[in-house]
């Protein structure tokens, strides 16, 4: 699948960052070359999210590495860095929709501005966009604040393919839905990387959909990346983090409780 | 314990030092943006709607009070020595270049000051502010070059507006309160009154819209940790504004004094 000599699409090199004494990433180091889609598995705090808003620049990492289609992001002056975030699209963990703007504009909002579509042309995308996540047009008008906490993550990630960009950030995109849900945006991840051809990066910790959408998956533990390989091989992984991550939802067995004396008395 | 307070004395040098710095970088960084399109003219007028429409009772209230204050006091003065005719100068004065701009932008400040840094403030905390970046807009252009165009054009324009309402309400005590002859009122009103006065309080005016809206984004695009961090933000915007405002008048006063 890797052709040699091709230049990835985002390769990450040494990258370290603390937050005073936190030394989140001490290391961090891979490629994902253009149409693949990586998943970032880890333990909560271990520095996923901080990880993909250091490729943003939305974090300045202490020192490293970081290279779009081959040029390096960190030297850049402002207005250039600008220029490469054009290509991202980004849905955030908290979802990060704009409570001033209605569910429209927030999914329209690049295409408004940068595009500078009428507004109803945006609003027929926007409308076109929500269709994907599951959403009607019974949500279009209504203000972020209005909306379930599952509804303003699927609101975020029709904001964040809404312009087809090139690279695709997930930070958590199935989390709080329910199982169908899950499944409607775990395809829909897939069909923007194989249809569309973008380069995505989710993060998760659904093991599930993790195999499903991703083509490489790397486990993040401690600041360093101490797994990293191809989703099928995943099962396999001889790492003994990686084993204790993928069987972890084995909870021990659960004690019998005893039967309440006031349940008993009645029947 | 002397190099303990050597050491809090060193630490607080340091951080104000560091905030100065970082202050100077952000009025450096929002001049810059400012000439520089493009602009969001739909962002620009909503703040202008907010910013300059809405202030308009409030700066309305501040501004008929004190006229009406004013010209009772300067009676109860001037009636002790029979200078009672020198009312309607004092009056005029004293708000168009004095009280109207500084007490208009005190009102200004506690309002648009506080609610542009809660506003941002929480842009910031809930991420809304990295979001707009991955949407291909830079935050400083969408968020604060509107703000601060918007309060630098409204702000003397309420002022405008502040003198004549304070004038009206010196008008008012004066003729119907004190006696005082209404057309007599309106001659010694301008007989005085050099265009100057009225320019060198639109220029404080200018001054200040400048200040308010630079603290209020200052304080609300470095805010951080949650719904404290934001309360934190607004009470720092309104309360360094109104200071800056109060020095910056001084500075003002006496280099348009020198003229
Ligand atoms: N802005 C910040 N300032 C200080 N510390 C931060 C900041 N952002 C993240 N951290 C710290 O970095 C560490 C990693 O945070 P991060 O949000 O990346 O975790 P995560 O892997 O995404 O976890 P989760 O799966 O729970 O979302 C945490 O210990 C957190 O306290
Ligand atoms: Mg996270």
């Amino acid at each position: 699948m890797k052709k040699t000599g091709a230049i990835p699409k985002i390769e990450v090199k040494d990258l370290y960052k603390s937050f005073g004494g936190n030394h989140v990433l001490q290391g961090v180091s891979f490629q994902v070359m253009k149409g693949e889609s990586l998943v970032v598995l880890g333990g909560s705090g271990s520095g996923k999210s901080v990880l993909l808003k250091c490729i943003l620049g939305l974090i300045q990492p202490d020192r490293g590495s970081i290279k779009i289609d081959g040029k390096e992001v960190l030297s850049m002056s402002e207005s250039e860095r600008d220029e490469v975030l054009t290509q991202f699209g980004m849905l955030f963990q908290g979802g990060a929709l704009f409570d001033s703007l209605p569910v429209w504009k927030n999914v329209g909002f690049e295409l408004m501005y940068t595009k500078k579509f009428s507004d109803k042309k945006v609003k027929s995308v926007a409308l076109q966009k929500l269709k994907a996540v599951g959403l009607g047009a019974s949500v279009l008008d209504l203000s972020p604040s209005e909306l379930s906490g599952g509804m303003q993550k699927r609101v975020g990630l029709a904001r964040a393919i809404a312009s087809d960009p090139e690279i695709l950030f997930f930070d958590e995109p199935t989390t709080g839905l329910d199982p169908i849900m899950c499944g409607v945006i775990d395809n829909l991840i897939n069909k923007c990387v194989d249809d569309l051809g973008a380069t995505a990066i989710s993060i998760t910790h659904d093991i599930e959909s993790a195999k499903f959408i991703a083509d490489k998956i790397a486990m993040l533990k401690e600041g360093k990346i101490v797994w990293m390989g191809p989703a099928e091989n995943l099962d396999r992984a001889k790492n003994t983090f990686v084993q204790k991550f993928i069987t972890g939802h084995m909870h021990p067995k659960r004690v019998e409780r005893k039967p309440l004396v006031a349940a008993k008395k009645r029947s | 314990m002397i190099v303990s307070t050597v050491v809090t004395v060193g630490e607080a040098t340091l951080r104000f030092i560091n905030t100065l710095g970082s202050l100077c970088l952000f009025i450096l960084k929002v001049t810059s943006y400012c000439f520089r399109p493009p602009y969001y003219w739909r962002q620009i007028l909503l703040e202008l709607y907010k910013i300059g429409y809405l202030s308009l009772p409030v700066v309305g209230l501040t501004a008929i009070f004190t006229g009406m204050v004013l010209a009772l006091q300067s009676y109860t003065g001037f009636s002790r020595f029979s200078a009672e005719s020198a009312i309607a100068t004092v009056v005029v004065l004293s708000i168009t270049r004095e009280l109207g701009p500084v007490l208009g932008g005190l009102m200004v400040a506690g309002r648009v000051g506080a609610s542009i840094a809660a506003e941002i403030g929480t842009m910031r905390v809930t991420e809304q502010i990295d979001a707009l970046a991955t949407l291909s807009t830079n935050p400083f252009k969408y968020l604060v070059v509107p703000r601060i165009i918007a309060s630098v054009i409204s702000l003397p324009l309420l002022v405008l507006c502040a003198d004549a309402i304070g004038v009206l309400g010196g008008y008012i005590v004066s003729v119907h309160k004190l006696g005082f002859n209404s057309a007599l009122y309106i001659e010694q009103t301008f007989k005085y009154l050099k265009a100057e006065d009225v320019r060198s309080g639109l220029i404080k005016a200018v001054v200040f819209g400048f200040v308010i809206a630079l603290f209020g984004c200052y304080q609300g695009y470095f805010s951080k940790g949650g719904a404290q961090g934001v309360g934190r933000a607004t009470t720092n915007a309104v309360v360094s504004s109104s200071i800056a405002i109060l020095i910056l008048n001084y500075v003002l006063t006496s280099i348009l004094f020198d003229q």
